[in-house]
């Protein structure tokens, strides 16, 4: 029937294709950034001059002067455009951005790694769980449609819908600082240093609890909302039709539904990432989470362009990835790209 | 023609809404942006309908007055990124060749994936000197375009597909009178759905860059409102107003807006 | 000379679409007999009901579908009998449908699940009605599908990787799995080639005399009536006009409608030009009063307006509903 042959290539085109699309939108987003960077209309070396001074000038000329030489450097303002695009996107790679303004002389990199990996758990834990919520409620909700539940989780969902993330943490974070009022409040103090004891790990899921709860709600909506409408126009398919003609069971038929659903549910969400993140970064100011959202709002107050710089860049690699292993995943569920027929 | 009554509750709350944001401050007894014009930390009361503010602001006519800068700005983005998907995302989807057809659709898939908000906030930290409802708007626009654009694209993908553009092109139709007597009302459809949901994603933007303090600092939005609300710590001296009122009203506008286009798209949905 | 026991009874059938603005009649006070050990044929243009009095058959009733009265008994082999017009959708499920009546829908190209091998498909099923554990599924399914002819690495493949006449050919198998008293086919060949109709046709057939069971083929398609059918009812408007022998009906249709189906016919040699039917079948929400045909009829008498006409016998095993009969 189909060769061993063309079973792999079906396979390694799709992972081609998605990798290739994964290294374009990187260089898209980095050749924006750098624009974004370069069309300031204050240059880098004054925002940190000006910063250190605001903070107490404790420098003398030399040191000034010695400062705005390294600034220029790393920014390569004496070289022309395209070398410190270049540069720009080397140092990125690399990891190598240089210190941060208000940390100084702490590198950027250092900064990020370490709030990078609170918002991967956060995003990460937020993200399935909500997709995996929505999803499943989506598709019981489409079979099920006639029930009262259904409809209830309809309005509800669309409802929160349209809320922005901003809003909605807002309101959570009202309700959980009036209303129910949490012991140690809402955003936390301050933690205890990583380690693997079971006091660490309970602090770091209170951390989590609130901004994970209020991106899972917002999200689980949206995933309900755009699966039940798939699911629905699914289940009105000929093959579904003909599983309950077979006499196969209720759940069986779930399960087609299902099944078939999730396939475009997975590129709904590798192309979401990018919004969900968003999210999370405002979310993760707004409860103090010690992720990269506040991370970003620290620099914003302490001037740190060259730290901005840094989470942009590793944002947008960031998302990209983690939509290029979505994509990877895709093959294994699809069987019409792994047996292409 | 029977108006349902989902349309008209909607049509309500939003007609409601505007004559809150944009006649309402011709009446402000004062001038809501200055502080210290009123008694502070007042709890909402009779007098002052939604509290006043730490800085001496009524919140009432200020969320008004905010209303307003917030709602301009979200047309102002709305418009501008619309007319960039449309251009954009038709391009897409009508050129031939495969290498500009993937051109076009790597530009628009990677600015949908690519994270606006981290993008954002470098560009308004470094023109935030200069910061108006018009340069905000520039600069979301520059995101905003690309969501609307993939749905334009898919559109008119599928609009080529079918049988009557076909029938078109045998029957003699140039291509450009199939795209306005064919195309034009699914176009429209199209535009007053993204053009609602635009606003909101706009106003829900502004609201965050706002948040993290980068908005404009002359015109009060909402999301400046709730800036300096939480800069003066007013959850934890039990403030709650100055956060609560005006979070409320852009919830109701919002879920509003959706319903409105949610609305318009299952009315002129049935084709 | 055929086995004349009767495998399933429809008496005084009525079932239609029960919408919000309206009612659809679409199966209007049907009546009929099915014998065991013949392919019978039901003919119609698109609209008149076939499909729905099928479904009303299987008991695949889900709302806006309702039926409204009659009763429809299957009388199944090892004497058991199943009154499916009033027997719930989860009786039906578990214990009548596959075994002693399967069904073969329309577009059957595209009903199998794209994401499931077609051994898995036989695989349910197993399961589903006998328990069977997913080997002894495979094994059995391996030697079904030789028993009919098909290749082997059809089990192990998806339905994209195989063509639309190999996909209807599963489907007509996976249909006869439990070797069921009636089988539903409800136009089997509309969306083949005229190739792939043939070996349908032929497949359907030979299954058909090997197990002597009975196949219901709805088409209105009257070339493949003619190849395939044994006897034959014609159906219109939510009623059955004309019940016969398939050749009689062929060489003296009674009914006006069954004449003009036959005449728009292409026939080999035959040089006169075709007609088609003229007109248009009626709305089923506001059916004409009296017989239904009268207002496409050319020998329409006063009584076809006001009356209905019944189902008589015109001759031996011919039954035709018109006034021109009486």
């Amino acid at each position: 029937m189909r060769t061993l042959k063309s079973k792999r290539y079906k396979i390694i085109f799709h992972i081609a294709s998605r990798l290739v699309f994964f290294i374009l939108t990187v260089w898209i987003g980095l050749t924006l950034a750098f624009l974004v960077s370069r069309a300031s209309p204050v240059d880098p070396s004054t925002m940190l001059i000006s910063r250190l001074m605001s903070m107490g000038g404790y420098l003398r000329p030399e040191e000034i002067l010695a400062l705005k030489q390294q600034i220029l450097e790393l920014y390569g303002l004496d070289k022309p455009v395209y070398m410190q695009y270049l540069s720009f996107i080397k140092g990125v790679i690399t990891g190598n951005l240089g210190p941060s303004f208000s940390f100084f002389p702490t590198p950027v990199i250092e900064l990020i790694y370490k709030s990078m990996s609170w918002t991967i758990l956060l995003l990460g834990f937020s993200t399935v769980l909500s997709w995996i919520i929505g999803n499943v409620a989506g598709v019981l909700a489409a079979v099920f449609s006639r029930s009262k539940i259904s409809k209830m989780l309809e309005w509800i969902s669309m409802s929160l819908y349209p809320v922005p993330y901003v809003i909605f943490a807002l309101i959570l974070f009202l309700f959980f600082s009036l209303v129910i009022p949490l012991a140690g409040g809402v955003g936390g103090a301050g933690m205890a240093m990583p380690s693997l004891s079971l006091t660490y790990i309970i602090g770091v899921i209170k951390r989590l609890s609130v901004p994970s709860l209020s991106i899972i709600v917002l999200s689980s909506a949206s995933w309900f909302l755009s699966m039940k409408a798939l699911a629905l126009s699914i289940k009105k398919e000929d093959f579904v039709n003909y599983a309950i003609i077979r006499g196969l069971s209720q759940k069986t038929v779930t399960k087609y539904v299902m099944r078939n659903s999730l396939l475009p549910q997975i590129t709904s969400l590798a192309l979401s990432l990018g919004y969900i993140f968003n999210g999370a970064l405002v979310t993760e100011y707004i409860f103090a989470y010690p992720g990269l959202g506040r991370l970003l709002y620290n620099a914003i107050v302490g001037s740190d362009y060259n730290l901005m710089l840094g989470i942009l860049s590793y944002s947008i690699i960031g998302v990209a990835s983690a939509a290029f292993i979505l994509d990877l995943i895709y093959p294994l569920i699809d069987p019409r790209i792994r047996y292409g027929g | 023609m029977k108006i349902p009554l989902s349309l008209k509750i909607t049509l309500g709350i939003i007609a409601s809404l505007l004559i809150f944001a944009f006649i309402l401050p011709y009446f402000a007894p004062y001038d809501p942006r200055r502080w210290a014009t009123v008694p502070r930390d007042n709890p909402p009361s009779f007098t002052y309908p939604f509290g006043t503010t730490t800085v001496g602001q009524d919140l009432f006519w200020l969320t008004s007055y905010a209303l307003r800068n917030s709602i301009i700005l979200g047309i102002l983005t709305a418009s501008i990124s619309v007319m960039i998907a449309f251009l954009l995302g038709s391009l897409a989807g009508f050129v031939r060749g495969t290498i500009s057809r993937y051109a076009l659709t790597l530009l628009i898939d990677s600015f949908c994936l690519i994270p606006g908000l981290p993008v954002l906030i470098v560009l308004a930290y470094s023109w935030r000197k200069f910061l108006s409802p018009v340069l905000i708007a520039l600069i979301l626009s520059i995101f905003g375009w690309a969501w609307p654009s993939r749905s334009v694209r898919s559109l008119i993908l599928s609009l080529r597909e079918r049988s009557f553009t076909y029938t078109s092109i045998l029957s003699g139709f140039g291509m450009m009178r199939i795209f306005f007597y064919e195309y034009l009302p699914y176009i429209i459809r199209w535009l007053a759905v993204s053009f609602l949901g635009l606003l909101n994603w706009a106003i829900g933007m502004e609201t965050t860059i706002a948040v993290f303090g980068l908005s404009t600092l002359e015109e009060a939005t909402i999301g400046s409102i709730i800036y300096w609300a939480l800069q003066y710590q007013s959850i934890l001296r039990g403030i709650w107003w100055w956060v609560t009122f005006p979070i409320l009203l852009l919830a109701i506008l919002i879920v509003t807006l959706y319903e409105l286009s949610k609305i318009i798209s299952e009315f002129t949905g049935v084709k | 000379m055929k086995n004349m026991s009767i495998v399933l009874k429809c008496l005084n059938v009525k079932g239609g679409y029960e919408l919000s603005e309206a009612y659809i009649d679409a199966v209007s006070n049907v009546s009929l007999e099915l014998r065991t050990n013949e392919i019978f044929g039901i003919a119609g243009e698109s609209g008149c009901g076939k499909s729905t009095f099928i479904k009303t058959i299987y008991g695949y009733i889900e709302p806006p579908l309702i039926l409204k009265d009659g009763t429809i008994e299957l009388y199944g082999r090892n004497g058991k009998t199943f009154n499916i017009s009033s027997l719930s959708l989860g009786y039906l499920r578990k214990n009548v449908w596959w075994k002693y009546i399967s069904y073969i829908p329309q577009n059957a190209m595209n009903v199998l699940n794209p994401t499931m091998r077609i051994r898995d498909h036989f695989a349910e099923i197993y399961k589903e009605h006998m328990g069977l554990k997913k080997r002894d599924s495979y094994t059995r399914a391996q030697e079904y599908i030789e028993s009919f002819g098909l290749p082997n690495e059809v089990l192990s493949a998806f339905p994209h990787q195989l063509s639309g006449g190999m996909r209807q050919r599963v489907v007509i198998a996976l249909s006869l799995l439990f070797e069921p008293d009636i089988v539903l086919a409800d136009e089997p060949t509309s969306a083949l080639d005229v190739i792939n109709q043939r070996v349908s046709l032929v497949f359907l057939r030979k299954a058909q005399r090997k197990l002597k069971n009975t196949i219901v083929v709805v088409s209105h398609d009257m070339g493949v009536q003619s190849v395939l059918t044994d006897r034959m009812g014609i159906m219109y408007a939510g009623k059955i006009v004309e019940i016969g022998e398939t050749q009689t009906i062929f060489e003296n249709p009674l009914h006006p409608y069954t004449k003009m189906l036959i005449k728009s016919l292409p026939r080999l040699g035959d040089k006169t030009r075709r007609v088609g039917a003229k007109g248009q079948p009626p709305d089923l929400r506001n059916p004409p009063p009296g017989c239904r045909f009268h207002p496409r009829c050319p020998y329409s008498k006063p009584i076809c307006r006001k009356e209905e006409p019944t189902l008589l016998e015109a001759e031996q095993g011919h039954y035709v509903s018109c006034w021109l009969m009486e």
